[in-house]
């Protein structure tokens, strides 16, 4: 019986491809606090997800349960709560949806870098760039990539990559202030002029992380 | 004329005999190896030349790798290395007392380039790689390795040591011979020299080292008038050294013992005086490659007394290989590859040793039940089948595993073994566990098929407020039933029953779910029902419907029925159809367009299991497609396409 459910199983996970989408949104008051949210959204995966979920090992790697990932996630949400200027941490983990969500508030953006920094020591992966700063006199916002998960993604063998196929990365930042101009092409600007939205691939991130590089300039 | 016929007959005779032995390279394998790998090289390149070999990308890629970290040069044809790939060459594991070898032989071709080939990669300056002895020509490399040769044919070995007496403790470091656990009190510090002495000599296993531990230590300089803190890194120190200079004896003395065994075994090799050779019995002249092992031990059969007894852990086998009764409770199993015309296929045979026939005669005396049957459908993707005796399975395990014990003298608990298998007997009533798994088995691949999914995702307005949206996508799901023979229905109606009670299945009209509790907790739908003494569990609707019909629509076909009905096990899977399947779902097509080009290379694989006279058979085929020459050029050009892909 043991037999028969892990070959349905893995034939399950084999026939089905996987995709998800991470969002990115942020919300920028004018004296540099706001907050952040970033959401990774396996919904689309859910039964692909499911059918790991039932297995004990995958490709050699063993498969964690339920309660082992929302105490992980929430482990590593707490470690930013030590973070200073990072206030009102909440992790979320959607079981029923496969939808994991981090926010928090900042009292400057520059703090955001130090809670990737927390989470990248947390998970091993390494020192950080400056991926968030705002210039409050200037009123200039700019964000910035950097090509860190771009070695590990190539030690990865072909099969594991293939996790990132059609998975999507999309930045939301919203202004108090009204947009005077953005550096970036492929940025879109909101009708309001007070919100920007890059929609991009994952895989198109990992391997050339300054794709998202941009500057914002809000109006004085 | 005579001196003609002479020198002519002389000749003769030596050809005769060179190739008499290099075609009897078998007979040089001993009867303690415990694998041996035959290829019949005639076979091999009856139907693919050796030219055509030689420009595949396969001779490429294997001589690149085999030849990266070598001490030859790499060649770029068979000609160039002097071997003749075209007789029988083989590989063997050899068990032999505190030493295992690993062997490969063959036969040479061409003495010279044999012997420029070999020598390629021969640092000029070294004189002590190789040497000649006797007739016989030695190459030494990585210190142990050999490869030794004469005018007609080569054995390269590689040993392993396996004794005990010059193994290095690996786990216990000089540190742990005594010091570490000296406390850092006063009381500790006036330790007397010969109670730390004392200490070693216990914690060491061989006497003989034990005592040149002793004499070592004793002959240390120590100055009991030094401070404490000195006094205690110069015993470490001291230590540390007697360490070292036993380990470094060990290494040394286990050096001498595998070359002398090296040179003991290849000198016999060269000699046509070795008694017990290995006499294989399934070897097909026929065959490309044939392969035997004689690892089929008690452990590898399905029984469920010992699994109990030792668990799944690694270091169980090893638990159970220390008793030593192996070669009583043994199989011997066999595969020979044939590359057919229109297929390749893999015979294997294991025979049971004498100890395990009647019990396997048992076990494998069962046929599937034939209202498995009426459930069988039509063109299923692919399916797997087996049937055993689960009754004679639970009493021949018992009885087979209580007379192991029985007769393991060496095995201190063999009394309370046999009464706790006696016990675990009378607590398990096989019959009655027969009765709810009778051990009719079938597992079926019914369809891939596209099922439209909603998934949850963010759509943004012109101000690029958020707002979550469901949306579909076609995801392609397998179809299968696994189907279980039980006569046990009131068991399995009040498992079901507590099932509902939990909340794990829900109960439709005569079918069970999983509840809705679960239901999120599935990939996909479980249809669970128990029918004509069968218990059915499936995803698939039409499959279902079949079930409550109590017999399928459209039946299998009568080959495929008469496949999984008249043997003991049976593996098909069409390869064809689940290909063209995947590249016809629109995801999958885009993941895998690598596949298209793979799509005709494999048709169908296909294994029948078999069970007479004391021998398990299991007949693999797999279909090269039509039009292909034959089996030997498919494979090799199917190989160059991967490799290439690559």
């Amino acid at each position: 019986m043991k037999r028969f459910t892990y070959i349905a199983l893995l034939l399950l996970t084999l026939t089905q491809v996987s995709c998800f989408e991470i969002v990115e949104q942020i919300n920028l008051k004018n004296d540099g606090s706001g907050t952040f949210k970033y959401t990774l959204n396996f919904n689309q995966s859910a039964s692909h997800i499911k059918s790991i979920l039932l297995l004990d090992e995958v490709e050699g790697y063993k498969v964690p349960t339920l309660n082992t990932i929302k105490s992980k996630f929430y482990t590593l949400g707490q470690k930013t709560t030590k973070v200073k200027g990072i206030t009102d941490v909440k992790t979320e983990s959607n079981f029923n949806d496969y939808i994991f969500t981090y926010s928090c508030h900042f009292n400057k953006i520059e703090h955001l870098n130090s809670v990737i920094d927390t989470l990248g020591k947390s998970s091993k992966i390494g020192e950080h760039t400056n991926y968030y700063s705002y210039a409050k006199d200037k009123m200039v916002f700019t964000r910035l990539g950097d090509n860190l998960l771009k070695t590990h993604y190539d030690k990865l063998p072909e099969k594991q990559k293939a996790i990132f196929n059609g998975a999507t990365f999309t930045s939301v930042c919203k202004f108090e202030g009204v947009i005077v101009k953005q550096t970036h092409p492929k940025t879109l600007v909101s009708a309001n002029k007070k919100a920007i939205l890059h929609k991009t691939d994952v895989i198109s991130l990992i391997r050339n992380g300054k794709l998202i590089n941009k500057k914002v300039y809000l109006k004085k | 004329m005579k001196k003609i016929l002479k020198p002519l007959v002389t000749v003769i005779i030596c050809v005769v005999s060179i190739s008499t032995s290099a075609q009897n390279l078998i007979s040089k394998i001993s009867d303690q190896a415990s694998f041996v790998l035959a290829i019949n090289g005639q076979n091999t390149f009856k139907d693919v030349s050796l030219l055509d070999i030689e420009k595949s990308l396969l001779f490429k890629e294997v001589t690149k790798e085999l030849f990266r970290r070598s001490e030859f040069s790499k060649p770029s044809n068979f000609a160039d290395m002097g071997v003749n790939v075209t007789s029988k060459m083989y590989v063997a594991m050899e068990n032999q007392k505190d030493i295992t070898y690993y062997y490969y032989t063959c036969a040479i071709q061409d003495l010279t380039k044999f012997d420029q080939f070999v020598k390629s990669g021969l640092n000029p300056d070294d004189n002590t790689a190789y040497s000649k002895t006797n007739g016989l020509n030695q190459l030494v490399l990585n210190n142990t390795s050999r490869l030794v040769w004469n005018e007609s044919y080569f054995i390269f070995i590689v040993p392993t040591y396996t004794g005990k007496a010059y193994e290095s403790d690996y786990y216990r470091s000089w540190n742990d011979y005594g010091f570490e656990s000296v406390e850092t009190t006063e009381e500790a510090v006036a330790e007397t020299y010969d109670e730390a002495v004392e200490e070693v000599y216990e914690i060491q296993e061989e006497e003989v080292y034990q005592e040149e531990m002793i004499e070592v230590v004793e002959e240390m300089d120590y100055d009991s008038n030094q401070n404490y803190e000195s006094e205690y890194a110069k015993k470490q120190r001291l230590k540390r050294e007697a360490f070292d200079k036993i380990e470094a004896r060990k290494k040394l003395n286990k050096k001498g013992f595998i070359d002398s065994a090296l040179t003991a075994r290849t000198t016999l090799f060269f000699k046509d005086n070795l008694t017990a050779s290995f006499t294989p019995t399934q070897f097909n002249e026929d065959a490309v490659a044939s392969f035997w092992y004689n690892g089929m031990s008690l452990s590898n059969l399905p029984n469920p007394f010992t699994r109990m007894l030792y668990g799944y852990g690694r270091g169980s086998k090893s638990t159970r290989d220390i008793l030593g009764l192996q070669q009583l409770y043994n199989a011997e199993y066999y595969t020979n590859l044939y590359l057919e015309e229109d297929r390749i296929s893999l015979k294997s045979t294991v025979e049971f040793s004498d100890n395990l026939k009647e019990s396997a005669n048992h076990i494998y005396n069962s046929k599937l039940d034939k209202k498995f049957c009426n459930y069988l459908p039509e063109n299923p993707l692919a399916y797997s089948s087996f049937s055993i005796s689960t009754a004679d399975l639970l009493t021949e395990s018992a009885t087979i595993s209580k007379d192991y014990f029985e007769k393991s003298s060496d095995f201190k608990y063999s009394e309370e073994v046999s009464v706790y298998i006696d016990l675990l007997q009378i607590m398990l009533d096989e019959e009655a566990i027969a009765e709810l798994v009778t051990g009719d088995v079938v597992m079926l691949l019914n369809d891939l098929s596209s099922k439209q999914v909603e998934y949850k995702t963010w759509e943004y307005d012109e101000n690029f407020n958020e707002s979550q949206v469901t949306k579909t996508k076609n995801e392609l799901l397998p179809e299968f039933t696994f189907m279980m023979g039980s006569q046990n229905e009131e068991l399995l109606t009040k498992l079901f029953k507590l099932s509902m009670k939990h909340k794990f299945l829900s109960e439709k009209e005569s079918y069970f779910v999983a509840s809705e509790k679960y239901k999120n907790e599935l990939p996909f739908d479980m249809y669970i029902c128990f029918k004509d003494g069968i218990l059915f569990m499936t995803n698939s609707k039409t499959q279902l419907k079949d079930i409550l019909n109590g017999k399928v629509e459209h039946k299998m076909s009568r080959t495929q029925r008469k496949h999984i009905m008249k043997n003991i096990g049976t593996v098909y899977i069409d390869m064809e159809q689940i290909t063209s399947k995947l590249l016809a779902d629109e995801a999958f097509s885009k993941e895998l367009s690598e596949l298209n080009d793979f799509k005709e290379d494999i048709k169908q694989i296909q294994s029948t299991s078999t069970y007479k006279n004391g021998a398990f058979n299991m007949n693999a085929y797999i279909t090269i497609p039509e039009g292909e020459a034959n089996s030997s050029t498919y494979l090799l050009q199917l190989v160059d396409k991967i490799i290439a892909k690559n």
